[in-house]
């Protein structure tokens, strides 16, 4: 999120929340933390409303506490009003609580049902001294609840002889009471119907603009979200997916999972194939980090030919936004931006430069999607080889060539909000065979290091991928009996793994039977990898 | 298409001191078998009255003061001054419930629930029930049937809880099903695979379901007809696909534009207009007066 220059209301830097799991405690042990929130960056301005969307369970509502002050965060920073109160103790925070409200989901139970609405209206003023005259304070409150809409003569009933619309509109009347700068709503519409929830979510909007209120809006739904907020944080397993504009984060979700959550909303239109194309959850991988395919932009390396022109055409299939194709020779990439034009830009680049890596991500700051597939092989002995610069070569552009790439990209992804670096790798990252063992070498190099890079790149939500294929119907396995994968399929492959979110991807029969293989008996393997390529 | 329930020229009425007031007023509605038919209104406009009386599981200060309802499942007849049951029972129908936290026994296991359920319908030795409650939990797509048997109600999720009641209302083998607002509790992504779940049993047994809710998007997706409700008046009644896309009755249309899209640019949202539900209240009290002339 951009700050541009205002001063915050709300400022969270790499918030954490644990909370006590009592069931787990032992006698004589401190109570197990379980961590329920990981790394929250957020912010928000006066007269701004930020949305906080998830699931069930996805720490929202953790959140929304935590933001006002009613739970302790476990780590990071939490500045109000460019404060920071962190760590304050209760004593502390009480001056300033009364800029600080929320407001529940359940009116019903957040009203005291024995006390009458403009009692519990008015409390807050008296609490905070705004008034100590009873009388005074009941005529601000009936103020109060012309301010929400509602007949004054309500304040005289109960909470039972009222609507969830009025009691709803009678906690809002409540929290605004003693002049608060930020106001955490917690699900307020969810339990109303269709029409009362318009105008509770109409109240809320013109109030935050006569008052300047900054709003935090909770919600599951994200239609509502749409039509309130006017930028948006989405939470999966207390860990946050994506941020952004409303209506950047509607138009084109960086996530799969945002996507999906879009998609569940049920729009007043007869379709019975919505409730067909439900996918199951468990074939997802990593479902904070993966992507959706739709709408992105991807950098592809080594689009001359084989899986890199694959890639870039099931890339513009599936509906990606932009595709940059690179290769060392524009001559050969040049017929891709004639066939999409608008879509496909074709750039020269020799990943074995760093200049150039550089110069590239400089020019390529909307990457979200980087696809290192440009590689080399001299099909190689070790020791047949003439000398070392063909194991040179294979390590400056397999290795060295992938390492600069996703030095070069990853701020421009971390800029954008995580994103994804996939890696071509092979099956030969795992095995050696005599003919080509300088590209194993190679591979099995590119391997760690793209390992490296997913846990450096942990806590920063971008999926980090490594595909191992079999033999492929390339140039490069020319020399490889048959039986091939093609290109097309390989590509295919690539890209339902970054929607699925799988961190390690072996394409084809050959090589998820080679991997299964080396699970079960590495030795014979090897054994028979080495009669593969007779010398 | 056999009709599966009738209920004609329904009038409700709560008896409040020494007054009636009405709650619902000349309700009709025809369900053909295998039909899933959307009942949607704003809180108080009397749809889970209506659910109620169907179930005939009406509060003791409900009468039934004209017209009645006919159910073929259970062979009964529901009208002023009684009922009339048959000796297929009340087995023949069954009801998933709103609140999934409040409808289930919180100091039972859910086996123990289960087979009390299955025990009205079914009989066999304990052993027999508790192995049909595993089938089905396992049919409602529970991933490990045989621990939930054993678990309390506050160890499962609201949608694994909503699970179980709807595999418990599926258990009789009911012809037909009265859903009250059986997703509200829900968040929208369990929403939408229970939803897909009470559409696959209800394709394979050819359930008929009455669905209540409030939310006109959910209707759009699951029914194939539907009646819009306000103070216990039927405003409009049809196929899912006509009512949706030429709405005749303003309310529908008001009800319509009150949905907040995120498919469509964000703009101020329409709640139903003051006269509008003043004047529907006025046409009901009209209603009445005509009545009792």
């Amino acid at each position: 999120m951009i700050s541009n220059g205002k001063s915050e209301v709300i400022l969270a830097k790499r918030l954490g929340v644990a909370l006590p799991n009592t069931a787990a405690k032992q006698w004589f042990q401190p109570t197990p933390m379980v961590p329920i929130l990981r790394d929250i960056d957020l912010r928000a301005h006066k007269g701004q409303c930020l949305g906080i969307v998830g699931e069930s369970g996805s720490g929202k509502t953790t959140l929304g506490r935590a933001l006002v002050r009613l739970l302790q965060p476990t780590s990071g920073e939490l500045l109000f009003e460019g404060r920071d109160i962190t760590c304050l103790d209760e004593a502390a925070l009480r001056p300033i609580r009364n800029r600080l409200q929320m407001i529940f989901q359940e009116p019903r139970a957040a009203l005291n049902p024995r006390r009458r609405i403009d009692d519990a209206v008015s409390q807050p003023l008296l609490t905070y001294a705004k008034t100590t005259n009873n009388n005074e304070a009941r005529e601000q409150a009936r103020e109060l609840l012309r301010q929400v809409g509602l007949d004054p003569a309500l304040g005289k009933r109960y909470p039972r002889e009222l609507s969830g619309g009025q009691l709803q509109r009678a906690c809002i009347a409540r929290a605004i009471s003693i002049r608060p700068s930020l106001i955490v709503a917690d699900e307020i519409v969810s339990g109303l119907d269709m029409s009362s929830q318009a105008q509770v979510l109409n109240l809320l909007d013109e109030l935050r603009q006569q008052l300047g209120l900054c709003v935090i809006f909770i919600s599951h739904d994200l239609s509502v979200v749409r039509s309130i907020c006017d930028e948006v944080i989405v939470l999966l397993d207390g860990r946050q997916v994506e941020s952004g504009p409303v209506s950047r984060m509607f138009s084109r979700p960086q996530r799969r999972y945002t996507r999906s959550l879009i998609q569940a909303v049920p729009l007043p239109e007869p379709d019975s194939d919505w409730l067909e194309d439900i996918i199951d959850e468990n074939e997802i991988g990593n479902r904070v980090k993966a992507m959706n395919i739709e709408g992105t932009t991807a950098l592809v390396t080594g689009t001359s030919r084989g899986i890199g022109r694959e890639l870039v055409h099931a890339l513009i299939k599936r509906g990606a936004k932009k595709v940059y194709a690179t290769a060392r020779s524009l001559t050969d990439i040049e017929d891709l931006e004639k066939s999409y034009p608008g879509v496909v830009e074709t750039l020269p680049l020799d990943i074995t430069d760093d200049t150039a890596t550089l110069e590239t991500a400089e020019q390529c700051q909307d990457v979200e999607l980087l696809i290192n597939n440009a590689g080399v092989n001299r099909m190689s002995g070790l020791l047949a080889a003439e000398g070392i610069d063909g194991a040179r070569l294979e390590m400056e552009t397999n290795y060295f060539g992938t390492l600069r790439m996703c030095r070069a990209f990853a701020p421009v992804l971390k800029n954008n909000s995580g994103g994804c670096i996939v890696n071509m790798l092979s099956v030969l990252s795992h095995v050696a065979l005599p003919l080509m063992g300088s590209l194993c070498a190679s591979k099995a190099a590119t391997l760690r290091l793209t390992e490296g890079v997913r846990a450096e790149l942990e806590a920063s939500n971008t999926l980090v991928i490594a595909v191992m294929p079999g033999a492929v119907d390339t140039d490069m396995s020319r020399d490889f009996p048959p039986p091939k994968m093609p290109a097309a399929e390989v590509a295919k492959a690539v890209l339902n793994g970054i929607v699925e979110g799988q961190e390690e991807l072996f394409p084809g029969e050959m090589a998820s039977g080679l991997r299964e293989g080396l699970k079960a008996d590495p030795k014979s393997v090897e054994k028979e990898l080495a009669g593969y390529l007779p010398g | 298409m056999t009709k599966i329930l009738a209920v004609r020229d329904l009038h409700l009425a709560m008896r409040t001191g020494e007054k009636l007031v009405p709650v619902l007023r000349g309700i009709n509605l025809n369900l053909p078998q295998g039909e899933v038919h959307g009942l949607v209104g704003e809180s108080g406009a009397g749809k889970t009255m209506l659910g109620r009386v169907i179930l005939d599981i009406l509060p003791p200060n409900a009468v039934v003061t004209a017209g009645h309802v006919d159910c073929a499942t259970t062979g009964s007849q529901i009208k002023s001054g009684g009922r009339i049951f048959s000796n297929r029972g009340r087995s023949g129908i069954s009801l998933i419930p709103q609140d999934p936290m409040t409808s289930l026994n919180p100091v039972k296991k859910i086996g123990k629930q289960m087979v009390e359920i299955l025990q009205l319908a079914h009989t066999g030795p304990p052993r027999a029930l508790q192995e049909r409650a595993e089938a089905l939990l396992a049919e409602v797509r529970i991933k490990k049937p045989k621990e939930v048997l054993k678990q309390y109600p506050h160890h499962l999720s609201g949608g694994m809880r909503q699970r179980v009641l709807i595999a418990m209302a599926f258990s009789s083998e009911p012809g037909i099903i009265i859903a009250d607002e059986p997703t509200t509790a829900l968040d929208v992504s369990v929403q939408r695979r229970v939803l897909r779940l009470i559409r696959d049993l209800q394709k394979e047994r050819n359930t008929t379901i009455l669905f209540i809710t409030h939310d006109l998007g959910v209707v759009a997706k699951l029914c194939d007809k539907v009646s819009l409700m306000h103070s216990g008046m039927i405003l409009e009644q049809g196929l899912v696909s006509e009512v949706f896309h030429s709405p005749s009755h303003p309310y529908t249309r008001s009800l319509l534009n009150a949905i907040p899209r995120y498919d469509q640019p964000r703009e101020k949202l329409a709640p139903v207009a003051e006269d509008l539900q003043s004047q529907l209240i006025d046409e009901a009290r009209k209603y009445d007066q005509q009545r009792q002339v």
